[in-house]
């Protein structure tokens, strides 16, 4: 997580705070003479040493920055209107144009309603008015950016303190008048509250700052000038405070309290005179007499401030005024002040375009990366889902190969099959008709009676049938006797399986035709049988 | 980084949208064009596999048409000589005497599927020897058939003995030739 700073740039020096964790360190560097207003003219790129070198001893380089700033041209207006919400930041509006005639559309203007009293006729809401001008602004962000931070608000100083004044004061809700002065580094504040109500708000021109530039005035003393350095002054301030008239400063200078009592003192005077006119035209003789006066901020932490106003103004110091001054010490947190700022929201348009343009070019690189990603990542699963189906087609092609194999064999057996059946089936024309001769030579000796003898037999195939020949003469008392015996063979042969047709072709007169000797001629046609594969053991489709 | 303007960041943005979407298309468009062939692939693939064809209808049909083939192959010689012997070897079986033996000019069909030669026989024996030595010769292993006989008894001669002249025709047969010679029609029909 980056580290979190929060930037004072005030008119005398520039201070780092590191916040949100535990580690809350500071780094302060002063300025050897106030910043004039020249400085704002070429973008406050003097400070560039002067904030490096804070950034290089924070050790913060590439934080997050909200910078508080002193500029020259910034409009703080507190609002105090009796309506509320919209209305009141409307009515905000119009006075912070009054406040701030010279502002145009492109200057940063932010609104923030601190709040709004509990008691009180008419109840009042408080809206904080900033702008400033654009310029001035954009190089507050500059002179961050330059340093190697990343600014993410800016406000004036006075802003916050405004809004510390105003939240301090609305914690109180006692019956007493309690008067705040938070006096802090180049403008103070002054609050009266009452029943939770705030009579009085009131800014002071008058800070902390005032006390140091007077401490940098010459010093006579014996005849003789001398004069502290700023950051001296400043260091003079928090260690010795308002001295005692006869307070020993420095010995070695021979600086006493007396020395230093006269050039404080116009300053302090002042403040009073704005304290008490404040208190007289604000608050009832019956409030007045009933002030408690705190001071707080900065100023709370310098040695009898708090006392010698008190007493120079007449108002009696609040019994709790340590505890106050430690509560505005933690007011004082850096974080506190660092999300004000970021609520108000102060950036100039041309600030606001290019955080929304660095917010769109991250975004679009993190979308292009996202997008890489998942592209990445879909490449890679397509990959693996690649190599996942390049491994099932493998082994699918294995058992294709395997059933175009069994295919393979089935078509050859089909052909081999198709073949060796019309083959088969070409023999019976191929060849001729068997007559089973063996099987009509012995049928044609059993049916040959004793009377018949056969003289030639002669079988043949013609065609498509079968013929035998039978030549042969009968033996009979006469010739009828002959003849019947003859005709009686030839019946025979009729009635026989093997025959198909028998034909008598002649019977005539024999050799021996005194003893009535006949002969004959027959043809007879046998019934062939094709020859025929033996059947398949199986039906097949 | 710089943070750019307004307009360099919409340039910015196109190209970058046109970057991915070139790289989505070219590398996971293309893998995904892989994918699909895959698929395709593996589809047809499965298709085949669910589609296998019988293997015990093959090893039928491979059976019935080895049986086929023994059958149209069965033992019948290819020359003449084999079978003048075993016309002998019958003849002497059946107790017939052979008493000359002739071949016949070889026969081949058109299709050089049959091919048929075969015998004249003059043999002498007893006529129920010689019925028998006809229905061998037709009952021998292969095609064999008596295609003409004449029987007559001889004279002077005692009980039934019969002269017979014998003309025989033995076939073999060759089923690729019928086959080369089906296909060669096949395909002068298409």
């Amino acid at each position: 997580m980056r580290p979190r700073v929060l930037i004072h740039i005030s008119q005398n020096w520039i201070r780092l705070t590191r916040y949100g964790g535990a580690d809350q360190r500071t780094c302060m560097v002063g300025f050897d003479r106030p910043l004039q207003d020249d400085t704002w003219v070429d973008g406050v790129s003097a400070l560039d040493v002067q904030l490096a070198s804070a950034v290089q001893q924070l050790g913060c380089e590439g934080a997050d920055v909200v910078a508080l700033y002193e500029g020259p041209t910034f409009v703080v207006d507190l609002h105090q209107a009796p309506v509320t919400g919209s209305d009141a930041i409307q009515t905000a509006s119009l006075a912070l144009r009054d406040a701030a005639p010279h502002g145009t559309a492109d200057d940063p203007t932010a609104f923030l309603i601190l709040g709004r009293d509990q008691s009180g006729a008419p109840r009042r809401t408080h809206v904080l008015g900033v702008v400033d001008e654009a310029r001035h602004a954009q190089a507050i962000i500059s002179l961050v950016e330059r340093a190697g931070l990343r600014c993410r608000a800016i406000a004036p100083m006075a802003a916050t303190t405004v809004s510390a004044a105003i939240e301090d004061a609305m914690n109180e809700a006692g019956s007493d008048v309690v008067v705040r002065l938070r006096i802090e580094d180049g403008m103070s504040t002054l609050t009266a509250t009452h029943n939770g109500h705030i009579h009085l708000f009131r800014m002071i021109s008058i800070g902390t700052d005032r006390l140091v530039e007077a401490l940098t005035r010459p010093i006579l003393r014996h005849d003789q000038e001398s004069a502290l350095s700023n950051q001296e002054a400043r260091r003079l301030l928090e260690e010795v405070g308002v001295p005692e008239f006869d307070d020993v400063i420095d010995e070695s200078r021979g600086l006493k309290g007396a020395d230093l009592l006269p050039i404080i003192q116009p300053v302090l005077q002042t403040l009073v005179v704005e304290v008490k006119q404040s208190l007289r035209f604000s608050l009832s003789d019956d409030q007045r007499s009933r002030i408690q006066f705190k001071v707080c901020g900065a100023g709370a932490s310098i040695r009898r401030l708090a006392e010698v106003l008190s007493h120079e103004t007449g108002a009696p110091l609040a019994v709790e005024s340590d505890s106050s001054v430690a509560k505005a010490v933690l007011r004082d947190d850096a974080a506190s002040r660092a999300a004000l700022a970021e609520q108000l929201g102060l950036l100039p348009p041309a600030a606001l375009k290019t955080r929304l343009n660095r917010r769109v070019h991250r975004g679009l690189i993190a979308g292009v990366s996202i997008a890489v990603a998942l592209l990445a990542a879909d490449a890679a699963w397509s990959v693996w889902i690649t190599q996942s189906m390049d491994r099932h087609i493998a082994s699918l092609e294995a058992t294709a190969q395997r059933i175009g194999a069994t295919r393979d064999r089935l078509a050859t057996a089909e052909q081999d099959f198709m073949m060796s059946r019309r083959a088969a089936a070409r023999v019976p024309q191929s060849m001729p008709p068997r007559a089973h001769w063996g099987a009509w030579l012995a049928e044609l000796s059993r049916l040959t009676p004793t009377a018949v003898r056969l003289t030639s037999v002669q079988g043949a195939h013609e065609r498509e049938s079968v013929h035998v020949r039978l030549q042969g003469r009968a033996d009979g008392e006469n010739p009828e006797a002959a003849r019947r015996a003859i005709t009686h063979f030839v019946d025979s042969l009729r009635l026989c399986p093997l025959v198909e047709q028998v034909e008598l072709g002649g019977i005539r007169r024999g050799a021996d035709s005194a003893g009535g000797q006949q002969e004959f001629d027959v043809t007879v046609q046998l019934v062939a049988a094709p020859v025929t594969p033996p059947p398949a053991e199986e039906q097949l489709p | 980084m710089k943070v750019q303007s307004t307009r360099d960041l919409v340039s910015m943005g196109v190209i970058a949208v046109a970057m991915v979407g070139g790289v989505a298309m070219l590398i996971n468009g293309r893998l995904e064009q892989g994918l699909e062939r895959r698929h395709s692939l593996m589809d047809t693939l499965s298709a085949e596999a669910r589609f296998s064809p019988d293997a015990s209808r093959t090893i039928r049909l491979a059976s019935e048409a080895d049986r086929l083939f023994a059958w149209l192959d069965q033992g019948t010689p290819r020359v003449e000589a084999p079978w003048s012997t075993r016309l002998l070897e019958l003849g002497e079986r059946e107790d017939v005497r052979i008493d000359r033996i002739d071949p016949i000019a070889q026969n081949e069909d058109d299709e050089d599927f049959a091919r048929s030669y075969g015998f004249t026989v003059e043999a002498t024996g007893e006529y129920e020897r010689v019925a028998r030595f006809l229905a061998a010769i037709e009952g021998d292993s292969g095609f064999n058939v008596v295609t003409r006989f004449s029987l007559t008894p001889v004279e002077h001669a005692d009980g039934e003995t019969v002269h017979a002249m014998i003309q025989t025709a033995h076939y073999s047969f060759d089923p690729a030739a019928l086959a080369i010679t089906m296909a060669a029609i096949d395909e002068e029909d298409e």
